[in-house]
């Protein structure tokens, strides 16, 4: 997988920020954790990890529009110039 | 046979198992099946629009010859505009959002079916492996409207014919 000439990675995490901040989490999330690595291939990456509220179970149609809305960030990112690929993950708060 | 089905529902399956005390082993071979669900449905595809007209022992052993890192190379690709005019003129603009999805849905999947086959340092938890498993059954429904389409057509056939298409005028 190619990407686009790689920044410093404070830039690619500016831009992350810059989204979340504009961004209105779906209601069962309650932070986003942000990793800034290669992936298993090498490719410079950022791991974001959507993280559930405490006790929150999710039936599928919730699901399905938590799962869509990370995706669609991520896609923006993308948009958004971000050189690194951007990984979403769903996780339950520790 | 339906071999991408079938392994979706079983990822499903291993996604809810064992309701209070989730074993890490079900978690993870939950995301790691629901990966090779959406792969084997997108190679089988490939296979056929190659070799519609091959026997399907045939058409299994064309499937073999599939590659993970030249497949998530192509997805890449097309997730990130950056196809060459080559193989944009093929499809006649860029991709559209539909296969994009499916396209990045493939990366993170591919990604995190490696993370929970050989990163023992993380923990798995039953959100990660429910999401991982919607993630691909999203795919597969999306997948479903467009795998008809020309853009699909040279999607698939590019996961094996990407370097020539790419050097092709």
């Amino acid at each position: 997988m190619e990407t686009s000439s790689i920044v410093p990675a404070q830039q690619d995490e500016e831009k992350v920020d810059e989204l979340l901040r504009e961004t209105t989490l779906p209601p069962e999330i309650a932070f986003v954790l942000k990793e800034f690595k290669e992936d298993h291939s090498g490719v410079p990456a950022v791991y974001l990890s959507f993280q559930l509220k405490p006790h929150i179970v999710l039936d599928r149609q919730a699901l399905t529009r938590v799962s869509r809305f990370m995706t669609a960030f991520a896609r923006t990112l993308l948009d958004h110039g971000l050189s690194r690929f951007p990984y979403v993950s769903l996780n339950e708060a520790e | 046979m339906n071999l991408p089905a079938d392994l979706l529902e079983q990822a499903e399956h291993l996604s809810r198992r064992e309701l209070k005390r989730p074993r890490q082993a079900s978690l993870r071979r939950a995301t790691s099946t629901a990966y090779y669900a959406l792969f084997h449905l997108l190679t089988a595809d490939a296979a056929l629009a190659l070799g519609q007209q091959l026997q399907p022992s045939a058409r299994f052993q064309l499937q073999r010859s599939f590659n993970h890192t030249q497949i998530k190379e192509v997805c890449g690709r097309f997730q990130q505009n950056t196809l060459p005019s080559s193989i944009e003129s093929l499809i006649g603009s860029a991709a559209s959002s539909s296969l994009k999805g499916v396209a990045y849905s493939f990366i993170v999947l591919q990604e995190a079916r490696h993370s929970a086959d050989y990163d023992l340092n993380s923990r798995w938890d039953r959100a990660r492996a429910k999401e991982d498993v919607e993630r691909a059954r999203d795919a597969f429904a999306t997948w479903k409207t467009i795998r008809k389409t020309p853009e699909a057509n040279v999607f698939l056939i590019s996961f094996l014919l990407y370097k020539v298409l790419e050097s092709s005028r």
